[in-house]
């Protein structure tokens, strides 16, 4: 099997969104439903003088994350169905929405929020990694619309080879639980003294 | 330079299959949204349930080159691909040319062009012409025929000009298409009360030519920052105003790469330092002036400046170089600086420090990191000339790269905002507007003024140019495609004034949707996109290529929504002067016209000597080319005596006399207000020094991701993307019990605000800010509660001292928990 995976390059990511609406255009997605969404990632303390002058560590960074095509899907182990299945040739999740009976297992069960239940349809809808558009030699729409290529989608071994094999980074799960076939590069915010006190600071845009 | 000419790209067949399960599921429903508009007959205008949707198979799709909102981000115009089936847009995608990778120049739309198919099929255009039947700004509205809208119109135009002449006609600038269809009627008509400046920049734009000629208020393009050491920016955030299209964003990002330093002095962590804090430089909001002071300061007293390479280039930096009518008296710029003049003030980094909130040190730091650099980058985004005397504060600015020679080379700016290389070659003028015969013009923000006392407006009073003051009010307003309303500070205000029928007598509005501007409309006209006619679009990247785009009615126009040129040929004709009006061409003709009578002019222009043929265009589409990086200024900083600027006395006027002459014979109606021949900090009105126990905290805007200004807030997807929201510390959120989410109650004297808060330390203690452009939801004779998030609620409609723009980051207020 050829897996396929996602490089984030955080460093670079100004949480423009444009990957998250591109993916929202060509899946005909509305305003609750994202595969691709943006998390903001935000903490910092502030400290002043005798003069009221400031100083901060505040930090703030983005972090583009959709559905990860993982080693060991949640989403595919919870199924009562049997309509989450990972492609053989691909490695990218997928929903049968013939069988999907819509019951939402699977959008607690994936540690990413990946998968979203479509209330109107009652069935499991989620990122398939525009396997169309890669098995006719393009890229997953989200890659081609970044502004400034932080996105990069390939071969998940080829992807380490070149970018390393980071995938966890604050506020994304511990990547042990599901193996994600992703890599980030992280920003020098990543490295802020006061990471500890980062929170997700936009959680009503990306529930 | 290299010819980069697409030949075959016009009209491109490569697609892609799409998901089918995906595009089964979206015809059942729940996510589906915005496909083919299928309009109803009588479709009440506050319906919003999304239209039917077409699954839409890529394979079959064709696809065309076209563009976004047409105006573009102030420099970034995209090329888009639209993919169209039976009528319909089905996709956008973006510019696929060029090398991809990063480096590559390819020009990527931001998540605006992604959302051009939301846009032209959202289920709340304006479909046909509409009457309004209820008071102005309630939304009551009924159907009538094309007929007799423009007879409607016609006789207005007739009655305002014989009762009150043409003076007493205003048109508000176009935001959708930039055509000057409108304009050449007009002037058929006798002309029209022009307005000068702009809502972007408007402050910067009229100062800045007295000090540096009429190419001051420019930049010189991002790229340049690839030939720099260090980057300095002042209120400017290219990561959401010019976010796509290989412009400032993207050149931001390489520079950065390259190992740039680059420094952003902002308010709040503004996306453009997103990732990386260490480029965040906070600052009190509206202080800027006083920062950029305390670093000439130190310059100075460091010996860091070369003075003799400065008066070469400048008057009045020193004693040495005053106009004789100021020397002698202590007024250049060194004795403001260094407090030998003016105030007597020394402005050290000490005095700076309670000011700015920026420790004496730091500035100082900041100082020695410019005195270092080889080609310093230093700009400024126009939040900060946004204020209550922001005349100055943009000048005040622009003497860092003066006295520390970083001008007019490459790798370095001129204090101005990121420019384009070359400028921008018809992308706005499609059709030649004519000459207005009425001189008189009022700075664009003084049109809610002139329709309240426009007989009484002066110009050393109200900044009236081409008379000594207006002869009449504004009596007839034609808001071509604008939602200034929403848009200038005051709202209610506002409201008072343009629902009042014996003031402004008839409101024309040309929109695509039912804005809070159109409400107060008497007529309103539903119009089109560039992608729903024949166009000419200028692309425009930050620095490296030029281009053009022709559009061939990708889809066309909704219901009856008609192109603005067609209506307006309608209305020449009923006033017997349509033969004037059109000269026998049609729109589609007059995109030749124009494009012939640009040509032998630009090819003078870089990187147009290759420009095609209409004959090549019109079968292309699509034409680049690419350019070499330049600085803007660099002939005059090469021979001043060569290539002097159009200044007075043709070098920068840093001391300007004619300044010196307005300050003294100008009537200002604020003692906050200043008019200064040098630039200086003074805090201006409504400064943070404003505050008050009921008005503690300093409320700034900026403008959003989400949406271009006011346009595009109506699209669901961006404003859940990108929620309106105000940001808040939580040193400021804490006391008052707001959560992350919480919605707010944000108030002043103006008015109170409800709106969702981001409790987050990327905003400096004692200040919050929320984007601009929300579109208003008040009801004037209920609560007065705007519900829609905007900021323009509680800003100020105070013109600021000479340029007679808005001052609407400057406002205190008080925020609770709802």
């Amino acid at each position: 099997m050829t897996q396929y995976g996602f490089y984030i390059d955080s460093s670079r990511c100004t949480g423009c969104k444009t990957c998250e609406l591109a993916c929202k255009d060509y899946n005909d997605l509305g305003p609750d439903i994202a595969f691709r969404k943006v998390m903001d990632f935000e903490g910092g303390m502030w400290t002043s003088d005798a003069n009221g002058c400031w100083t901060t560590d505040t930090f703030g960074y983005a972090l583009s994350d959709g559905c990860n095509h993982c080693d060991n899907p949640a989403c595919v182990e919870i199924c009562p169905t049997g309509s989450l299945i990972k492609d053989e040739k691909t490695g990218f999740v997928g929903v049968d929405t013939a069988t999907c009976i819509g019951c939402g297992s699977c959008t607690t069960a994936c540690p990413y929020g990946a998968p979203k239940l479509d209330d109107a349809a009652s069935v499991c809808v989620k990122c398939d990694g525009c396997k169309e558009r890669v098995l006719a030699g393009g890229r997953p729409i989200c890659v081609d619309a970044c502004p400034v290529r932080a996105l990069d989608f390939g071969v998940i071994d080829e992807l380490r080879a070149a970018y390393g094999d980071l995938s966890d980074l604050a506020p994304l799960a511990d990547s042990a639980m599901t193996g994600p076939n992703l890599v980030i590069k992280p920003p020098a915010a990543a490295d802020s003294p006061s990471i500890d006190t980062g929170f997700l600071a936009n959680p009503l845009e990306v529930a | 330079m290299t010819e980069t000419i697409e030949k075959t790209s016009g009209v491109s067949r490569r697609t892609f299959l799409k998901g089918s399960s995906l595009a089964a599921l979206a015809g059942v429903g729940g996510s589906a949204l915005y496909g083919c508009s299928t309009p109803e007959e009588e479709q009440p205008l506050s319906e919003t349930g999304a239209a039917p949707t077409v699954a839409h198979p890529a394979e079959q799709d064709e696809v065309f080159w076209g563009t976004c909102k047409s105006d573009g981000c102030g420099q970034t115009i995209c090329p888009l691909r639209y993919h169209v089936k039976d009528g319909a847009i089905t996709l956008v995608e973006a510019d696929d040319r060029g090398d991809g990778e990063f480096g590559g120049v390819q020009a990527r739309c931001c998540l605006r062009g992604r959302s051009m198919r939301q846009w032209h099929q959202h289920p709340d255009r304006l479909k046909w012409p509409l009457k309004r039947t209820g008071p102005r700004g309630s939304g009551q509205y009924e159907r009538i025929s094309w007929d007799e809208a423009v007879q409607t119109i016609a006789e207005k135009l007739k009655y305002t000009i014989d009762t009150y002449g043409n003076e007493a006609i205003h048109s508000g600038v176009t935001a959708i298409r930039n055509d000057q269809a409108l304009e050449r009627l007009l002037n058929c008509l006798g002309g029209y009360l022009g307005g000068y400046g702009s809502d972007s920049r408007g402050q910067l734009e009229t100062i800045m030519p007295y000090m540096m000629g009429s190419g001051g208020p420019n930049g010189s393009s991002m790229t340049n920052t690839l030939h720099s050491d260090l980057v300095i920016q002042f209120g400017n955030n290219p990561a959401t105003t010019r976010m796509g299209g290989a412009s400032a964003n993207y050149d931001l990002a390489r520079a950065r790469e390259k190992g740039v330093e680059i420094i952003t002095i902002d308010y709040w962590m503004n996306d453009s330092c997103v990732g990386h804090p260490e480029e965040w430089q906070p600052i009190r909001s509206g202080t800027d002036a006083a920062l950029a002071s305390a670093m000439a300061y130190v310059l100075i007293s460091e010996g860091a400046i070369d003075e003799a390479w400065v008066n070469k280039y400048c008057i009045g930096y020193d004693e040495s170089t005053m106009p004789e009518s100021a020397r002698g008296k202590h007024l250049s710029y060194k004795d403001y600086i260094m407090g030998t003049g003016y105030d007597m003030i020394p402005k050290t980094p000490e005095w700076a420090a309670p000011i700015t909130l920026i420790s004496a040190e730091r500035i100082t730091e900041l100082a020695h990191k410019l005195a270092n650099a080889k080609a310093a980058y230093i700009s400024q985004g126009w939040g900060p000339q946004r204020h209550g005397n922001g005349e100055s504060t943009c000048r005040a600015i622009a003497m860092l790269p003066i006295i520390t020679g970083n001008i007019g080379r490459v790798g370095c700016n001129t204090g101005m905002r990121d420019g384009v290389s070359v400028g921008l070659v018809n992308p706005f003028t499609t059709i030649p507007g004519g000459e207005n015969p009425v001189k008189t013009m009022i700075s664009c923000i003084s049109v809610v003024d002139a329709v309240d006392h426009g007989h009484a407006m002066t110009a050393t009073r109200d900044g009236v140019t081409g008379a000594d003051k207006l002869s009449t009010d504004i009596k007839f307003l034609w808001l071509d495609g604008t939602n200034l309303l929403n848009q200038r500070g005051d709202l209610r205000r506002s409201h008072e004034i343009m629902k009042d029928e014996n003031k402004c007598e008839f409101i024309v509005a040309q929109d695509m949707f039912m804005t809070f501007t159109a409400s107060y409309a008497d007529i309103i006209l539903p119009g089109i996109t560039r992608n729903e006619c024949a166009s000419v679009i200028a692309l425009a990247t930050a620095g490296e290529f030029v281009g053009q785009l022709h559009i061939d009615s990708i889809v066309q126009p909704p219901e009856e929504c008609r192109n603005m040129y067609d209506v307006c040929t309608d209305i020449a004709r009923i006033l017997g002067v349509e033969e004037a009006y059109t000269e026998g061409r049609t729109w589609a003709e007059w995109q030749q016209f124009s494009w012939e009578m640009y040509q032998p002019y630009a090819a003078q222009m870089p990187g147009y000597e290759t420009m095609p043929t209409w004959e090549e265009i019109s079968k292309d589409h699509i034409w680049t080319s690419e350019i070499e990086v330049t600085s803007k200024m660099m002939d005059f900083f090469a021979d001043p005596e060569a290539a002097p600027l159009d200044t007075e006395s043709g070098k920068i006027e840093v001391y300007c006399e004619r300044l010196a002459n307005i300050a003294a014979t100008w009537e200002l109606d604020d003692p906050t207000d200043v008019i200064s021949p040098i630039p200086i900090y003074t805090p201006g009105f409504e400064s943070y020094e404003a505050c008050t126990e009921d008005y503690p905290l300093y409320l700034s805007g900026w403008h959003p991701r989400q949406r271009f200004h006011s346009t595009f807030h109506n699209l669901e997807n961006l404003r859940q993307a990108t929620r309106q929201q105000l940001l808040i510390n939580p040193a400021d959120a804490e006391p008052r019990g707001i959560k992350n989410g919480d919605m707010v109650s944000v108030t002043n004297e103006r008015g109170e605000v409800h709106v969702e808060a981001r409790v987050t330390p990327r905003i400096i203690p004692g200040q919050v800010g929320m984007p601009e452009g929300a579109w208003a939801q008040i009801d004037f004779d209920g609560d007065g509660i705007d519900r829609g998030g905007n900021i323009n609620v509680l800003c100020n409609s105070h013109p600021s001292p000479l340029s007679k723009h808005n001052c609407s980051n400057s406002a205190i207020c008080q925020v609770t928990k709802l």
